[in-house]
């Protein structure tokens, strides 16, 4: 089954890097050493530059000391070096007996910084191992295929055979074609809306699929303190990312080494949205730091060129839908508090073991949720399209010179004011791309009407009332919803068609059936379903409306409210 | 002097002009017309719209050799020419064009003018500010507007004045400001450009009422009330689009704001007084040489306050007054009998 799987999925997508030797990743893997000192040189240099003078330069180092001392005390983990604590005792002792000596010299000062920095990058570094990749890369699908149950793992091994298929559980849709084509060109740079601690897999295994080789992935520290997740993380190519980390410092460290990777030609990826999307929406509002390394490394290509042909880096929005996100309780519990400001809400780390984590991805896969990965068009590092061959084209078809968003006045200057307009003119563009490459499913129509009738039926627009109404109240006649579904159905059919949404399998069947379909996909495993039909009368019933309306949230924005 | 870098102007009205003038002190000027026999009587006479044309500055017809020797582009053409200007210029413009606009208008999308004239609502996404439209219809991304109390007529005669050129990019405010240094026009800089445009754009609202008050002779605190009252309503319109509203304290909100509804030489101003002496806004329009964008403004913020379901009685009732004939004595005496809620709620 599962051979037969993998060589369906070869036939659709043949890998564009058939040996893994050729894969950047394993390149910049073997090169790790080398990476680690660049990053610690020019990160070093970075802050030398932006911080001129010995005092300027103490201060940023009494100020990283004084954050990690602090980290170290208040936030300790497990996985954390053991002689953190000496390191920055030692580094604290340097920088009292610099500080008591000013000598308009800064060359003790740069020594300490880089040892810092060093740290830093050696820390951050990946590993790639081929092994574990190739039995990663073989484990995931059969995990796949085999906790989906048995009538499910043939509509998806059918996923592989036609791609026009009815997708029933897992929908791969949209560019994946530019998508290999340009990674054969240029760097891609994968930027996945992000809504569950699933995505990571989902996208990984979709960027397998599709036969890419494997990203960069820049993961949060905490994950590796998993012990069955880091073994493989670290083995796949993730850099570590520690949030509690806040000095600048470690992020200037942070974003060269995801600048220098993409630069050595590393296919990224980056969940934007920088946390998972409490309320279930779309992200709107996208973190820049890492959209900006990439716009860094696009610069860097187009100086060492030197007017020659340089190499491009291609950002790829990904959307990522569920019928079933495990999370979601917990996810709109976090939102509503955080926007009712009742109080101040420390997110607990769920998942701090293996077994709580492997049953934790045990659920998901073996829930019968629907999922799909959509991948938007390609754009250039300004948000600009770009053509088959990969070079940028304006609205009407144009070819723009990418190099002149860099000039004034016809010569290449740095400008890092104008570097960030340009990372938050990307980040509209990525915004936007979500939108359209948002795929409607059964279970979000559905919440969206339910969710809508509900609001209606009473009478003020507050939505804390809303959510705390009485459970008799909280039912819909079966007849009302499916002609709320209906409408919506028909409204949805009409902007997919106009390219503002994409829309899920079953969309174009009978309201009847998506209407069914979308009460039985919709957070299955949750111990309160949002949705349930009730025997009895008929009536569909709401046993969460918190939940109810996180699925919900994940159509709002598109002016739906009326056509409900 | 030929070592001087050229800047563009497109757009030769008065503004136009006052404003090629002033860079003329520190740049070479081509200064576009689409109307190649002004360009010639331009040229030959070397005045235009009544002023005198500074020698540096060289009229010229052609949107592309403009393009390829400037890389600061001022348009400053009324908002109804805008969409045609910037599609003729937009093949030759790269991301490395700079272009700081002064126009005080918006622009209605297709599918917005029909549903304005349909059923009087304009939803947002119909709008376009002229950055909007820029960026829409071009490469060009290093976008700003300038803006402020800046009379044409005055300028014109030397009086000193001061603009604000907002932008995003740092570097569009600097090559703004160093284009246009002058010791009679001082240039401030901002980032909010959206609330910037906004306050150029709708204060000419206010500058009609304020003419209508002075053509019914009902004094200044009639028009005090009318402008404070009226500025509310058009932050609160900012608001509901998006505008970080600050802005309209600024240059180019209570600056102009005092400028135009005080001054006979606005030429939104002239229509609310016009109109107020009883003549038609037909006649009116047509006897002007340059539009009054406020009109349309007036039209576009009446379609807005709609969509946005906004309490607006000034806005609402100078569209009557333009375009549904409603009589201005009526309307006046139905706005001092308004209840207004708040005096200050915008905040």
């Amino acid at each position: 089954m599962q051979e037969e799987n993998n060589q369906a999925l070869t036939d659709l997508f043949p890998p564009i890097l058939p040996s893994l030797d050729d894969w950047p990743i394993v390149k910049i893997s073997k090169d790790r050493q080398e990476i680690v000192r660049a990053v610690a040189e020019r990160t070093s240099a970075q802050i030398l530059a932006k911080n001129p003078g010995e005092k300027s330069i103490q201060d940023v180092l009494a100020k990283a000391v004084y954050l990690e001392k602090a980290r170290i005390s208040s936030k300790p983990w497990s996985i954390d070096p053991k002689d953190d604590k000496a390191f920055w005792d030692g580094i604290k002792k340097e920088l009292v007996r610099l500080e008591a000596f000013a000598d308009n010299d800064i060359t003790e000062e740069a020594a300490v910084l880089e040892r810092i920095v060093e740290r830093y990058a050696r820390e951050i570094a990946g590993h790639f191992d081929k092994n574990t990749y190739r039995f990663a890369n073989r484990f995931v699908p059969f995990a796949f295929n085999r906790l989906l149950n048995s009538t499910r793992s043939r509509e998806f091994i059918r996923l592989f055979r036609n791609k026009r298929n009815l997708l029933k559980r897992i929908h791969l849709v949209g560019e994946t074609e530019q998508i290999r084509s340009l990674a054969r060109k240029g760097t891609v740079i994968a930027v996945p809306t992000h809504i569950s601690n699933i995505d990571s897999i989902t996208i990984g295994w979709a960027i397998s699929a599709i036969g890419l080789p494997a990203f960069l992935y820049g993961a949060g520290l905490n994950l590796f303190s998993v012990r069955f997740l880091a073994y493989f993380m670290k083995r796949l190519g993730a850099y570590k990312v520690d949030r509690r980390k806040k000095n600048s410092i470690y992020l200037e460290t942070l974003k060269t080494y995801s600048t220098e990777v993409i630069e050595r030609g590393g296919h990224s990826l980056f969940f934007p949205g920088g946390t998972r999307s409490r309320s279930g929406e779309l992200e709107s509002n996208l973190k820049l730091g890492l959209l900006g390394t990439a716009l860094e490394a696009q610069r860097q290509h187009i100086i060492q060129a030197d007017n020659n042909e340089f190499r491009r880096i291609y950002v790829v929005p990904v959307t990522l839908n569920y019928s079933f996100v495990i999370e979601a309780p917990q996810l709109i519990d976090e939102h509503l508090r955080q926007v009712g400001k009742e109080r101040y809400f420390i997110q607990a780390d769920r998942y701090s073991s293996s077994y709580k984590l492997l049953k934790f991805i045990y659920r998901f896969f073996s829930s019968s949720a629907d999922f799909t990965i959509a991948f938007g068009q390609a754009m250039d590092i300004f948000g600009n399209k770009v053509d088959e061959d990969g070079n940028s084209i304006d609205e009407f078809g144009n070819k723009i010179d990418i190099r002149d968003y860099f000039r004034s006045n016809g010569v290449l200057v740095e400008d890092v004011q104008r570097d960030n307009e340009y990372s938050r003119m990307l980040s509209e563009k990525i915004v936007q791309a979500y939108r359209v490459n948002n795929v409607a499913m059964p279970a979000h129509i559905v919440s969206f009407a339910a969710f809508h009738i509900f609001q209606q039926m009473h009478t003020t627009s507050d939505l804390y009332s809303v959510l705390r109404m009485p459970a008799e109240f909280r039912r819909i006649p079966y007849q009302k919803l499916l002609q709320s579904v209906k409408n919506l159905q028909d409204e949805l059919v009409r902007m997919s068609e106009k390219g503002k949404i994409r829309i899920g399998a079953l969309v174009e069947a009978e309201p009847e059936e998506l209407l069914q379909y979308g009460l039985k996909s919709l957070g299955v495993y949750h111990a309160k379903k949002p949705l349930r039909k009730e025997k009895k009368t008929g009536d569909i019933v709401c046993q969460d409306m918190k939940t109810l309306l996180f699925y919900h949230n994940r159509l709002t924005g598109y002016g739906l409210e009326k056509h409900v | 002097m030929s070592e001087l870098p050229y800047v563009g102007v497109i757009g030769a009205g008065s503004f136009g002009t006052v404003i090629a003038n002033l860079l003329a002190e520190n740049r070479q000027v081509l200064l576009y017309t689409r109307r190649s026999e002004q360009a010639a009587v331009m040229q030959e006479s070397r005045m235009n719209a009544g002023q005198q044309l500074h020698a540096r500055i060289y009229p010229t017809t052609d949107l592309a050799d403009m393009a390829s020797r400037c890389n600061l582009l001022f348009p400053l053409v009324p908002s109804q020419n805008f969409k045609e200007m910037i599609r003729t210029l937009a093949p030759h413009l790269r991301p490395d064009h700079l272009m700081i606009h002064g126009t005080k208008g918006l622009a209605i999308r297709k599918k917005g003018r029909k549903m304005l004239r349909q059923e009087g609502v304009l939803p947002r996404e119909y709008v376009l500010t002229m950055s909007e439209l820029i960026m829409r219809e071009s490469v060009v991304v290093r976008v700003g507007c300038l803006a402020g109390p800046n009379l044409s007529k005055e300028m014109a005669k030397g009086l000193p004045a001061a603009a604000t050129i907002a932008s995003r990019f740092d570097e569009v405010i600097r090559e703004g400001q160093d284009a246009l240094k002058s010791n009679r026009f001082h240039v401030y800089g901002g980032h909010d450009m959206f609330g910037i445009e906004l306050a150029g754009v709708l204060k000419n609202i206010l500058a009609i009422g304020s003419g209508v008050v002075s053509g019914l002779g009902m004094g200044e605190n009639s028009r005090a009330m009318l402008i404070t009252k009226g500025l509310s309503e058009i932050i609160h319109l900012a608001k509901a689009m998006g505008a970080d509203v600050r802005s309209f304290l600024g240059l180019a909100g209570i600056g102009d704001i005092i400028a135009t509804c005080t001054s006979p030489t606005s030429r939104n101003y002239t229509v609310g007084y016009r109109l107020a002496q009883g003549e038609t806004l037909e006649a009116i329009l047509a006897s002007m040489e340059e539009p009054a964008e406020g009109v349309n403004t007036t039209r576009i913020a009446n379609g807005l306050v709609r969509y946005y379901g906004l309490t607006s009685p000034i806005i609402t009732t100078l569209y009557k007054g333009l375009f549904e004939g409603l009589s201005l004595p009526a309307a006046i005496e139905y706005l001092l009998n308004y209840r207004f809620s708040m005096d200050v709620d915008f905040i």
